[in-house]
């Protein structure tokens, strides 16, 4: 019993001292409502100038003065304008942030033992555009910490360091979906330029690669559209990994290019439903009448995506297409696929719906 | 039995309990902080920018809900996310939720082949807009939450399924929250998130435009309790994978996982507590390439959902929620104690029988006893005030800490006004709002043990957040 009476006697002085604590905290979220509303004065003050400068209406000796005000709220309103900008317009906040030195210290943080230091840093660096960083953020490649490479790989696409694409398909494309995810729409980010050495990079590949790099690779040639890629996309969805001949169905369907249509029509084929999927939709998008007699086979398939975008693939062909569509949903012998045929009709206001409009 | 005993008992209990709590918190706290310093400039625009984003099905399940029905769909298809789907499932309403929904949207029936995977109540027919592509709906005949979820699933096209619930109106980027862990962790199969009241908010076209506290005192209340039990406990139980709770207001889970596990229970009382029990057996009974799968709990997707503002519905409400409790954690009692669920079963599921199913009732005779022996002369009144030190007190200073905790985060009240109503919410909700609680709940704990009622009880709806 004793212990308890302790425990309450402990309970009783915690209680008091939150009960104290709150009355401070009703004060201290006062003044920082009051604070608050002084920082959101200045950043107006600050973004309003920086907007002149940046449309010519303000000098730039009177924006970096305004700024000067309070460099860590100017460090957030020009991190702020930055990442609204396109690369070539942010390149005009240079400026501000070499004469602050604000690319010197971030480029300190990155090798602080924090990670959520350098995690900051590496984002931050990207929307200076200072080149002067990107050996830095190469190094950063490396980094312990997953996020903080990822981060840094980011900062490289907005700063356009295409010598960064190969090391990034290093350290970046790992087993896993967000790694491949994040690398594939960096290197996306990076634009026509880093088409070269990824086109490089396959050829190195060879057609037997199974690395995620080279899946990433695929994505974002798929993405950019680079249809002289196709051939060695071909190649390359004859690979063993099913994630891997994945890719390529998306791929060569983002491509657009008719040599495509062979290898899709094997593709729709596949063990894994997922890749027949999407070797449909790319046929679909491809609109290429050749592939009509395959999308029309893929319609009593067991899986209903793969039906579904083989339907709507064929809608998309036009009226032939259409005509297969008609036929099958009449007299398929497969009830699923007549189904099928009838939903992508209906939805696309190609045939009458059957039942009443209201309930 | 010696007297002393059982009152060294009584007060172990709640010193266990709160010390759990506490616990608890301290760990959500932690975690949130953790949480925070990992997300990054931009991030949720860049997943909402990006064409790689996986697309979700978000699911409304509707029950004569013709007062909020049009919000809830509103905020689901205003939902910022680069590819979503709305399934709204009228579960045999006897209201005019479908009339209204033809009406708003302008909906036409159409002929839809559904997946199939599910046997659920007949489904009567599949309504669609040309204004609204994004939005579906599934009108069947009534078979409860459940029934409804599983119909809803086999029309599902999207791999990542939202599961919540037609009073509900989220933040406008919780699903670029709540896909993240998805995107980190191949693992994570499912996830939960913060349900606050949406009681004092105004929502405008299914949009939030303005937040506040409610300005009636029984929602008041629930606030502080879903702060200190959403916000904080929650996300310390999620870190020691004993958290049997994700709301089904906001349940996130993969389609494949879900089809795996057979879909909701349509016999369940309390389809989410079951559900989640459910999907952490299967975390231990599968392992994805010799790695355990994950539930993420997401700290600030934040979903609000109406609470009840009447004692009536508040009661049956709990009553509801003791009944499904007990029923899931019987029905899996196995789990218990068991090493072949890990934590969950040496620490989640004794948590849960001792300190949540059975908690009202040890707490209510706790009461009962206390009051008879100091009556009969037993205890003297030093052992009544640390009875009341420590189940009441100490709950205070439980509710004081968690109002306080919120300050640090992007949900605290919007004015100081508000954190003043929070914090004196906070002080009192320990004295009569706990003690009515636990009546619901011991009478719901009758109702399931004694009298077998599985009915779902009295629902209501206000829509009094909708301007």
């Amino acid at each position: 019993m004793q212990m308890f009476t302790l425990i309450a006697y402990a309970v009783i002085i915690l209680t008091a001292a939150v009960i104290l604590l709150s009355a401070f905290a009703v004060l201290g979220r006062y003044l920082s409502d009051l604070r608050e509303g002084r920082i959101q004065h200045i950043r107006k003050r600050m973004q309003r100038a920086l907007d002149g400068c940046l449309a010519g209406t303000t000098d730039l000796q009177t924006a970096i003065r305004e700024l000067e005000g309070d460099r860590e709220i100017a460090l957030s309103v020009l991190i702020d304008k930055a990442s609204r900008l396109s690369r070539d317009a942010r390149s005009q906040l240079r400026i501000f942030f070499g004469h602050f030195q604000f690319v010197q210290q971030e480029i300190t943080a990155l090798h602080m033992r924090r990670w959520p230091m350098r995690l900051r840093a590496a984002t931050r660096l990207g929307y200076m555009s200072h080149e002067i960083a990107i050996p830095e953020l190469m190094k950063s490649l490396d980094d312990e910490m997953l996020d903080v490479r990822l981060a840094a790989a980011h900062a490289l696409a907005l700063l356009g360091a295409v010598q960064a694409a190969r090391p990034i398909l290093r350290s970046l494309a790992l087993p896993g979906t967000w790694p491949l995810q994040r690398s594939t729409e960096i290197l996306y980010e990076m634009g026509p330029a880093v088409i070269e050495p990824l086109l490089a990079f396959l050829g190195e590949s060879g057609p037997q690669a199974s690395d995620p790099s080279v899946a990433v690779a695929v994505r974002v040639l798929g993405m950019l559209r680079v249809a002289k890629a196709v051939p060695q996309v071909v190649g390359l969805s004859r690979s063993p990994d099913a994630e891997l001949r994945l890719c390529c169905a998306k791929a060569l369907g983002q491509m657009g290019d008719a040599q495509a249509v062979d290898a899709l029509s094997a593709l729709l084929k596949d063990a894994v439903w997922e890749v027949r999927s999407a070797a449909a939709q790319a046929l679909g998008r491809l609109g290429n009448p050749v592939a009509i007699p395959a999308l029309g086979n893929a319609l009593p398939d067991p899986a209903w995506w793969v039906r579904f975008n083989a339907a709507e693939g064929l809608y998309q062909l036009g009226a032939e297409g259409q005509v297969i569509l008609k036929s099958t949903m009449v007299s398929h012998t497969d009830g699923f696929a007549r189904d099928i045929c009838r939903q992508i009709l209906e939805e696309h206001g190609a045939i009458a719906v059957r039942e009443a409009l209201s309930p | 039995m010696n007297v002393t005993l059982l009152l060294s008992l009584i007060f172990g209990y709640y010193v266990c309990l709160h010390g759990i709590y506490f616990l608890l918190i301290m760990i959500g706290t932690t975690q949130l902080r953790r949480y925070h310093l990992g997300i990054t400039f931009g991030e949720f625009q860049r997943i909402a920018d990006s064409p790689l984003t996986l697309p979700f099905t978000v699911i409304i399940p509707a029950y004569n809900e013709e007062k909020v029905i049009i919000s809830a769909v509103l905020a689901a298809l205003n939902l910022r996310y680069p590819q979503h789907e709305v399934i709204v499932v009228n579960d045999g309403s006897k209201d005019e939720t479908l009339a209204l929904l033809i009406r708003h949207f302008g909906l036409r029936r159409v002929h839809k082949v559904g997946q199939t995977r599910f046997k659920t109540q007949t489904v009567r027919g599949i309504y669609e807009s040309l204004d609204f592509p994004k939005l579906v709906v599934i009108d069947k005949a009534n078979g409860h939450r459940a029934d409804a979820i599983n119909a809803a699933v086999n029309f599902a096209r999207y791999p990542i399924l939202c599961i919540m619930d037609a009073d509900c109106v989220f933040e406008e980027d919780a699903l670029l929250r709540v896909i993240r862990p998805f995107l980190r962790s191949n693992r994570v199969i499912a996830a939960g998130g913060i349900v606050r009241p949406a009681n004092g908010l105004v929502v405008e076209n299914g949009r939030i435009v303005s937040y506040g506290l409610p300005r009636r005192f029984l929602p008041l209340l629930q606030a502080v309790e879903y702060l200190r039990s959403f916000q904080w406990s929650r996300l310390g139980l999620a870190t020691l994978n004993s958290m049997l709770c994700i709301s089904g207001a906001f349940l996130v889970i993969k389609k494949d996982t879900f089809i795996d596990m057979g879909g909701v229970d349509p016999k369940a009382i309390t389809d989410d507590i079951d559900l989640t029990v459910r999907l952490h057996q299967y975390i231990y009974d599968h392992k994805g390439g010799g790695k355990r799968f994950k539930i993420a709990y997401i700290p600030d997707p934040v979903c609000y959902t109406e609470v009840p503002e009447t004692i009536r519905v508040h009661a049956a409400q709990r009553n509801r929620w003791q009944r499904g409790t007990l029923q899931t954690l019987l029905t899996h009692w196995r789990m218990t104690f068991n090493p072949r669920y890990g934590i969950t079963g040496l620490f989640g599921m004794p948590y849960f029988f001792l300190f949540e199913a059975f908690a009202a009732l040890i707490e209510g005779l706790s009461y009962v006893l206390i009051a008879v022996v100091f009556v009969l002369g037993i205890a003297t009144w030093k052992e009544v005030l640390l009875f009341i030190i420590l189940a009441i007190v100490l709950g205070t200073f439980l509710s004081v800490t968690a109002v306080l905790l919120q300050e640090s985060t992007r949900l605290r009240p919007t004015t100081t006004r508000d954190m003043v109503r929070m914090l004196l919410a906070g002080l009192v909700e320990n004295f009569g709002y706990h003690q009515m609680h636990l009546l619901w709940r011991i009478i719901g704990t009758f109702d399931y043990l004694v009298r077998r009622r599985k009915d779902l009880g009295l629902m209501e709806r206000y829509g009094s957040y909708q301007k």
